[in-house]
C-alpha cells in the first residue's frame, strides 16, 4: 500500500479530480477507478472522500452534474467540466507542473543521498 | 455501514432534505457499481456488499466533507447576523423616534394650542382680512 501524507493529497486533489474529466464526462465510481489505473495504484482513495470533492467543484461552477438512468434501471450521476472548469484545469496543470519541477530541483539529489544513508 | 444505513447516515447530515436524499442516491449508485464489479471478479455477493462499504470509508469523515461543502461560510454568517442586528436596532430606533414624537404631541398639548391660538389671534387682529 503506497503511503503519502494526507496534506500532500489534499493539495493535489482538485487537480487530480479535474484531470480525470479531461477526456469527457464521468460518474464518481469511474473517477475512482481512473485515478487508481492512471496512478498505477498509487491513489487508492477511500472512495467516499471523492464525493464531497465532486460536490465542491460543482458548487464552484467547475463541474456540472446530471442524473442518467441506465437500461438496467440503475442510476448514475455524471459530471462534466464546464468552461470555467476547463480553464481552472489548465491553470492547475501549469501550476502543479511548475511546483513539482521546482520541488524536484531542490530535493532530487538529496533524496538519493538520504536513501543511501538509510 | 450497510446499504440501508446510507439512509440513516444521510438523515443525520445537517443539510436540507433534498440535498441529503441526492447525496444518498449518489452513494447508493456508487455502491451498486462497486458491488457489481466485485461480484464479476468472483466475490460472493455478501462479501462484495461488505467490501464495497469498506472501500467507501469512514462515514463520519464523509459527512464532515459534505458539511464543509454546503455549510454557509462563517464570514457570510457573521455578515448576516450583523446586518440583522443593525436592521433590528434601526427599526427599534425608528419606532421609538415615531413614538417619542407622537407622545410629545400628546404630553405637550400646549405646543399645539400655541400654534392654534396664534392663528386665532392673527385672524382676530383688526385690519387683517381673512382670506377664504
Amino acid at each position: 500500500m503506497p503511503t503519502y501524507s494526507k496534506e500532500l493529497l489534499k493539495g493535489a486533489a482538485d487537480t487530480l479530480v479535474l484531470s480525470s474529466f479531461a477526456d469527457g464526462e464521468k460518474y464518481g465510481y469511474q473517477v475512482v477507478k481512473e485515478l487508481e489505473r492512471r496512478s498505477e495504484g498509487f491513489f487508492c482513495l477511500k472512495e467516499g472522500t471523492l464525493y464531497p470533492i465532486l460536490h465542491r467543484l460543482e458548487k464552484q461552477g467547475l463541474l456540472t452534474g446530471r442524473w442518467e438512468t441506465m437500461p438496467n434501471g440503475s442510476e448514475r450521476r455524471y459530471y462534466v467540466l464546464t468552461g470555467k472548469g476547463r480553464r481552472a484545469l489548465s491553470d492547475k496543470l501549469n501550476e502543479w507542473q511548475t511546483f513539482a519541477q521546482a520541488v524536484g530541483r531542490v530535493t532530487g539529489s538529496l533524496a538519493l543521498d538520504w536513501n543511501e544513508v538509510r | 455501514m450497510e446499504r440501508d444505513e446510507i439512509d440513516e447516515w444521510s438523515r443525520s447530515l445537517p443539510l436540507p432534505g433534498r440535498r441529503r436524499r441526492s447525496i444518498a442516491r449518489e452513494l447508493r449508485a456508487h455502491l451498486a457499481d462497486s458491488r457489481r464489479e466485485l461480484e464479476l471478479a468472483g466475490w460472493h455477493p455478501e462479501a462484495a456488499a461488505r467490501e464495497s462499504l469498506r472501500r467507501l470509508g469512514d462515514p463520519a469523515e464523509m459527512a464532515e466533507g459534505f458539511v464543509q461543502v454546503y455549510r454557509r461560510p462563517r464570514r457570510a454568517t457573521i455578515g448576516l447576523a450583523f446586518g440583522l442586528a443593525t436592521a433590528l436596532m434601526l427599526g427599534i430606533y425608528g419606532a421609538s423616534g415615531t413614538f417619542a414624537s407622537a407622545s410629545s404631541a400628546h404630553t405637550h398639548p400646549s405646543r399645539a394650542h400655541v400654534t392654534h391660538s396664534s392663528h386665532v389671534k392673527q385672524a382676530a387682529e383688526p385690519g387683517v382680512k381673512r382670506q377664504r
